[in-house]
């Protein structure tokens, strides 16, 4: 009788408010935040905004006689939109269209008749077929089955003979049904993954346990351990798998877990595509959130945080991270179509947020603290980019191609049609116009790829040419080997040969580093002139490398390019060593003048020069997979040149083997020193500044 | 047939109207929350002021005695001649205003301070001397608590209505008041200069009645706030968030926060007003609204009544962290108070019937800009706008060292090519606005000197044609300058904060909010200074013979200068604005400004990017196009140029809702270029990208606007949720249809998304 009069006044006061509707108004739309999206180093570029708030549904708007209180969960099925109101122990089920109420699940008694009281529960899902929720009635430990009638028909609780070895709660938070309606239940307090239960509630198996991150952190502690005492080893705090902070099951059955983390950097690995076995399919470097370094001031800064995921209709990674208050749409290559929301008392804004649902391409938002779902619709650019998308992995090229043109034509700032259209032209076939696209994208793993094909064409139509230059090049190589073996053979007459001359003695080091060192200090041959040219010429060729390298291994912009910083880093480090050299082996007895120090170290760089000559060419022609060549390359022109300059600092300091290890690990030593030096000179006339500096400012304020 | 419409309509509404009060009774016996006895009664005859929910046992201090204390004809004032309070009744209507709302007594649903609120006609805020250096926050009292119940309030009989000195006894301060009659207004005055702050308190905010007029929790209203284009709040509509407050005129450039999260449209007109049925409040800040702010708050769980008001901003306490490694020693200081201000002051002026809405305050306010600022109708002929990126100062870098050049986004002979072809397809004229025309670009590195065309754009040579070519097509030329911004040069002419540091504003990352790195910082220049600086420039201008000039900043920008040796307040600020504007106007300029304040409005013709949306704040229910009633038909105005705009869909149906003109912004150069420099907000202006639209968009939209360009707007309502009527002086009626599907009006189908006339309808 009293439900009745009851529900009879709530039926007065709905019909009262609708009386007091207006006819209608403009409602407020207005985006707190600006779009943007990435380019390929992580910057933010400005951007149309993806997806704009068009309503805030507060209680009084989804025809609730008493306000949400504290509501943790929502979720989406079958044209019903259903809020688990942990706050009120209760659960909502609105119209997935027009957002109004339509029925309110309070009362959960079990057969026995005994009241369920679901206050503080914290998830909810519905089973394969709609007909009984599962709820984790966190609070209670225990997971309740409930028919839509509120009969509680299991109560499922601590599976403790898999739960042996600890002795934790069973404190579940969040409920999943896969489609063979087997339920997924995370228990903040137990680490092992997630718990599998079949469709009558037994406990399966544990599912996907987060692994530990090698952090420097652990790695530190590890090595504490080693000098504690027991008692400071239980002081330190136990790193164990961080636990998933909420799920959900895409079309295929796979699992997606979120993370919650607390550092300011967005990292890799909070976001999880779990498949059958457990084991994580994403792409392995996809770093969801905010990338861009968050310079940090003080306690303000926002951290990245995920409290949940959906994966959409077009089977779109949707991330609500509570950190930032913000919202992130990924596909699921882990490319970033809109990202919106913040923390402010406006449309569009959240004040806690706490769960995320989509319906179609719209997102819904459930705001503990607005006590409100916020619906989000994606604007013309957004969804121009869902379609976009959507169409990369289609046949049809021709609608993609256009797609992205109009979006191209929308923002352009962003990477993102050249990449489409890289795409379009490499499903056509057009290697060489994908390549030009994928580089304005910034897609170099693609422009690779491309690359390899366009190579293979290039091979099948040039290959006549193709066979002539590898001839020439031979015939090349074996001219130059049979020159330098000529000229090897002693000239008749004297003692030396042909390449024991001024200009051609860097060669005869390369070849014969022990003798032609041994020269430097018999001949005097060597040549200032030659080695400032090979010092010289190092910065030159490390600047070629820099702009010229291959797009495939090349991720220098020329806007990046620091012509002071490359000069240290070649002609700097050759005085550093030069100087620090001549230091140690002037008090170390060695025999070697500065000028035949200098002479040695230029004459060594050759094989190195070589090299990096012979890696910028062919960087231009390989592919990712083949950078092991490059690698190779590299190695063998740098071991080349340390032997020589090893020999030769042997050789004109007249040292034994150990000698001259010891040497060299002196100048090293001393170089350290010169820099530290440099640096303490540097830092102290800064401090000096600064201390004059706040002195007239106190000076001035008291 | 129609007759027998209405009646049915009748019908259903008569059987609704019972079965509502049948159930309210219902419901009102089974909750018994509301006394039947207290609800208002009907205001046919002429009312005295009363108060409500007196019993025996109430107070002294929460009872009023009202007597009459001044009458004209359109209104009687009667006042509490111990406590202060007063009523303003409406002669016509007999509907009478009370300072504090006269059922506070009943009111059991306020809690908090918000209580004070509801019973005080002054909040205050204040530090004392020795807290400042601390940077203790201010702290908050209200005439209700320190004045009205320690019996320290003087009420004084004035012409035309009272003088009330209140005496805040804890904090030994003595701010007086007067609120007198004035014609069909009321005029409530602080009186700066008497005020007299006794030993050591340091006032830093007055909230000025800040419950004149509230609505309970019973009422059905609306709160009008001007934020941005103009916002609605329900009365009552339970959203438990913070009170909206707003500076007039955009927030002072002094307080950047380290990490703004969010961002808000400005108001930029000081009107605001609280909309019942048959009457309306509306308020306008007279005197002082240069330092004044909007405040409104709604009825909710925990605040039993609704009301708007302003608070007048004298002092602000500025923090400055010093030696941050070893402990935060946080030093705090006040601004300087505005010496020489003499009054707040704040008109407010009952509407009635019919003209109790927010059309209808916007009427007025545009008659108070007519006679008291002299506002005209000046509108321009009809035309398409057009913003032309000129030259832009980008930072390049040539083997890593950085330098910077400017980036040509559109030259001179490249605008006209472009322009010849734009207007002989939308065949009107154009109002072109040339933005970075000359000097270093769009963004200033000095404060510009001369109106001169730059060399690397064509030069002199270039620019007279394109002029000569606009001028031949009656299309208007405006050359933007920015007078107040500045990132190089001397620090001497910028403004400081208290601590005498110069006050920055920097480009924020849109990702994580803080600073982006390797950008100058934007400097303002002294409101001292700036007057100068418009003079020589204004030389340079008439010798140039340029006759429009686009003076962008000068008509929205607005801030103080806290420097300790010449510092300004922002009260003063908009006085120094007018004059600057003056001196364009009475050359004989044609003005424009970009989002301007309201007093700009009086001196220029058009009006660039005029706000379009609100800040979208939760306790918002209604966006409504106030700002574009008040001057439509009287100043051109534009919506936001479209690559900028939300969405371009809903900025076109916004144009056409309020009658303004369309504006594409827009540049030769392909607009990657400006992608990674801080002009990266340009991107997609190219002119290829958007000529076909706006020329198809420009040429539907051309009659429409003929039509009604120079009329005002008479009507502006909801016919259903996002389906918007706008009705223009001449009789015209614009639907528009923000929603995804089609409706039909009167017979008129408006797709979705769209807009549709309906010509020669009146009401």
């Amino acid at each position: 009788m009293k439900k009745k009069m009851l529900s009879a006044a709530a039926a007065v006061l709905i019909l009262l408010t609708t009386l007091m509707l207006p006819v209608g108004a403009k409602s407020v739309t207005y985006a707190p935040y600006d779009g943007y999206e990435y380019n390929d180093y992580n910057e933010s570029t400005a951007a149309p905004i993806g997806y704009l708030a068009d309503t805030v549904y507060d209680s009084a708007a989804m025809g609730l006689e008493s306000s949400l209180y504290e509501p943790t969960d929502m979720i989406y099925v079958d044209g019903a939109l259903y809020i688990l109101d942990g706050g009120n122990g209760r659960i909502v089920e609105l119209d997935g269209k027009t957002m109004q109420i339509r029925t309110v699940y309070g009362e959960f008694k079990t057969a026995s008749g005994e009241v369920k009281d679901i206050t503080g529960a914290r998830g909810m899902t519905l089973d394969v077929d709609g007909t009984h929720f599962y709820i984790a009635n966190s609070e209670q430990c225990e997971v309740l089955k409930v028919t839509r009638d509120g009969t509680v028909v299991q109560v499922i609780t601590r599976p403790d003979h898999a739960l042996l070895d600890t002795e934790a709660q069973f404190l579940a938070t969040k409920v999943v049904v896969d489609q063979k309606n087997r339920l997924y239940v995370l228990v903040e307090s137990i680490n092992m993954g997630a718990f599998v239960y079949d469709a009558n509630g037994e406990f399966l198996h544990f599912f996907g346990s987060n692994p530990i991150v090698a952090t420097g952190e652990i790695i530190k502690n590890y090595f504490w351990k080693r000098f504690m005492t027991k008692e400071a080893r239980q002081g330190l705090a136990r790193v164990t798998p961080t636990t998933f902070e909420n799920f959900d099951i895409d079309q295929y059955g796979f699992l997606y877990t979120v993370t919650g983390n607390n550092s300011v950097v967005a990292q890799s690995g909070l976001v999880r595509r779990l498949n059958y076995k457990g084991s994580d399919i994403l792409t392995n470097d996809i770093v969801f959130g905010d990338v861009e370094w968050d310079r940090v001031y003080g306690a303000e800064s926002l951290t990245t945080s995920f409290a949940d995921v959906d994966i959409d209709s077009e089977g779109y990674i949707n991330l609500l991270d509570e950190g930032r208050g913000r919202v992130f749409q990924y596909t699921t290559d882990g490319k970033l179509i809109a990202e919106f929301g913040t923390y402010s008392e406006q449309v569009g804004g959240f004040s806690e947020a706490v769960a995320i649902e989509t319906i179609g391409d719209r997102v819904y938002v459930l705001d503990s603290g607005k006590k409100s779902v916020i619906s989000f619709r994606p604007t013309e650019y957004g969804a121009a980019l869902r379609e976009a998308f959507k169409l990369l992995s289609s046949t049809e090229t021709e609608k993609a191609y256009e797609v992205w043109m109009s979006i191209l034509k929308k923002n352009t700032n962003s990477q993102y049609p050249y990449y489409g259209i890289g795409m379009v032209y490499d499903a056509q076939g057009r290697y060489k116009e994908a390549m030009e696209y994928f580089k304005l994208a910034g897609a170099h793993v693609e422009y690779s790829k491309a690359l390899r094909e366009y190579r293979i064409e290039f091979i099948n139509t040039h290959y006549l040419w193709l066979i002539l230059g590898v001839a020439v090049l031979v015939a090349l190589v074996v001219f130059i080997a049979r020159f330098i073996k000529k000229r090897t053979a002693i000239v008749h007459g004297t003692a030396f040969s042909a390449l024991e001359t001024k200009y051609m003695f860097p060669v005869y080091t390369c070849m014969h580093p022990s003798d032609g060192f041994e020269q430097f200090k018999t001949r005097k041959i060597y040549s200032m002139r030659m080695s400032a040219l090979f010092v010289v010429l190092w910065f030159f060729l490390s600047t070629m490398a820099f702009f010229y390298t291959g797009y495939s291994f090349n991720k220098n912009r020329a806007m990046d390019y620091q012509f002071l910083t490359t000069l240290f880093m070649t002609v700097g480090l050759f005085v550093l060593f030069v100087v620090a050299n001549w230091s140690v082996c002037t008090l170390m007895n060695g025999k070697g003048s500065l000028k035949e120090i200098t002479a040695t170290c230029a004459y060594a760089l050759v094989p190195y020069l070589i090299s990096i000559l012979i890696r910028v060419l062919l960087s231009n022609v390989l592919t990712v997979e083949e950078s092991a060549f490059l690698t190779l390359i590299n190695l063998i022109g740098l071991l080349w040149s340390l032997l020589i300059l090893f020999i030769g600092l042997q050789s004109i300091h007249q040292y034994s083997f150990w000698g001259t290890i010891g040497s060299v690990l002196l100048t090293l030593l001393g170089m350290a020193i010169i820099c530290f030096l440099l640096v303490l000179f540097y830092t102290l006339v800064q401090q000096a500044i600064n201390f004059i500096r706040s002195i007239g400012m106190e000076l001035s304020l008291r | 047939m129609i007759e027998a419409w209405e009646m049915s309509q009748g019908g259903i509404r008569v059987k609704k109207k019972i079965a509502a009060l049948v159930s309210a009774m219902l419901l009102l016996l089974s909750t018994g929350v509301i006394a039947f006895a207290e609800a208002p009664t009907e205001e046919t005859e002429q009312s005295k002021p009363v108060i409500m929910g007196v019993e025996e046992d109430t107070e002294d201090i929460y009872l009023t005695t009202y007597e009459e204390v001044a009458s004209n004809s359109d209104s009687i004032l009667y006042a509490d001649m111990q406590k202060g309070h007063f009523a303003l009744q409406d002669k016509s209507n007999g509907h009478i205003w009370y300072s504090t709302p006269n059922d506070s007594l009943t009111d059991n649903i306020t809690i908090g301070s918000d209580k004070w609120g509801l019973r005080s006609q002054l909040i205050v805020r204040y530090l004392f001397e020795e807290d400042v250096l601390k940077a203790v926050a201010p702290s908050e009292t209200n005439s209700q608590l320190s004045c009205i119940e320690e019996g320290s309030v003087t009420v004084k009989k004035i012409p035309n209505g009272i003088r009330v000195d209140y005496y805040f006894g804890d904090l030994g301060v003595t701010i007086p008041a007067e609120y007198c009659l004035q014609g069909d207004s009321l005029s409530a005055k602080i009186l700066l200069d008497e005020i007299d702050e006794g030993d050591g308190c340091l006032i830093t905010d007055i909230n000025l009645l800040p419950s004149f007029g509230a609505g309970n929790a019973q009422a059905e209203g609306q709160l009008l706030v001007p934020d941005g284009c103009g916002a609605l709040i329900n009365f009552n509509n339970g959203r438990d968030r913070l009170a909206y407050e707003s500076m007039i005129y955009g927030e002072d450039l002094i307080e950047t926060p380290e990490l703004k999260t969010t961002k808000t449209e400005a108001v930029r007109l000081p009107v605001f007003a609280t909309l019942m049925d048959n009457a309306a409040l509306m308020g306008i800040v007279k005197q002082g609204d240069g330092s004044a702010s909007i405040r409104a708050v709604n009825g909710n769980e925990n605040r039993g009544y609704n009301a708007v008001s302003t608070v007048c901003h004298l002092r602000s306490l500025e923090h400055l962290t010093m030696f941050e490694k070893k402990g935060n020693s946080v030093v705090g200081r006040l601004t300087a108070w505005p010496e020489g201000a003499e009054e707040y002051e704040v008109v407010y002026t009952p509407l009635k019937g019919e003209e109790a809405t927010y059309v209808g305050v916007a009427e007025k306010y545009r008659n108070y800009l007519i006679e008291e600022k002299g506002l005209i109708a000046k509108v321009q002929q009809p035309s398409l706008s057009v913003d032309i990126y000129g030259g832009v100062d980008v930072k390049a870098t040539f083997l890593g060292f950085e330098y910077s050049k400017i980036e040509k986004l559109t030259t001179f002979s490249q605008a006209q090519t472009f322009l010849e072809k734009l207007y002989a397809a939308v065949n009107m004229p154009l109002s072109v606005r040339y933005l970075g025309w000359s000097g270093d670009g769009i963004l200033n590195k000095k404060t510009p000197a001369k109106a001169t065309a730059m060399k690397k754009l064509g030069g002199q040579k270039a620019f007279t044609s394109l002029a000569e070519f606009l001028k031949g097509t009656d299309s208007v030329l405006y050359t933007d300058v920015d007078l107040m911004q500045f990132r190089k040069g001397s620090e001497k002419r910028a403004i400081k904060n208290v601590f005498n540091e110069t006050v920055e504003q920097t480009e924020r990352l849109r990702s994580v909010f803080t600073i982006r790195l390797g950008l100058d910082a934007v400097k303002f220049i002294t409101p001292q200074d700036l007057y100068g600086k418009a003079e020589t420039y204004l030389e340079s201008v008439k010798r140039q013979g340029l006759t429009h000039v686009s003076l962008s900043t000068i008509g929205n920008l607005v801030y103080s200068n806290n420097s300790a040796k010449n510092g300004f307040h922002r009260y003063f600020f908009t006085g120094e604005m007018e004059k600057i504007l003056k001196l364009y106007h009475e050359a004989g300029l044609s003005l424009s400004v970009e989002n301007g304040n309201a007093y700009a409005a009086v001196y220029v013709d058009r009006i660039y990017d005029a706000p379009t949306v609100t800040s979208g704040y939760d306790i918002f229910d209604e966006e409504i196009p106030f700002y574009q009633i008040v001057f439509h038909g009287y100043v051109t105005m534009t919506t936001t140029p479209m690559a900028q705009a939300m969405e371009a869909s809903s900025n076109i149906l916004k144009t056409v809702e309020s009658g303004s003109e369309l504006l594409y912004g827009g540049m030769y150069a392909q607009s990657s270029v400006v992608t990674g420099t801080r002009y990266d907000y340009l991107y997609s202006t190219e002119f290829s990208l958007w000529e076909n639209e706006a020329v198809a968009t420009a040429t539907r939209y051309r009659d429409l606007l003929n039509t009604v360009y120079d009329e005002t707007i008479t009507g502006h309502r909801a016919v259903a949720v996002n389906v918007m009527e706008t009705t223009f002086s001449d009789g015209t009626r614009v639907l528009v249809n923000y929603t995804e599907e089609a409706v039909t009006i009167d017979g008129v189908t408006v797709n979705a998304g769209d807009y549709a006339v309906m010509e020669g309808v009146t009401e």
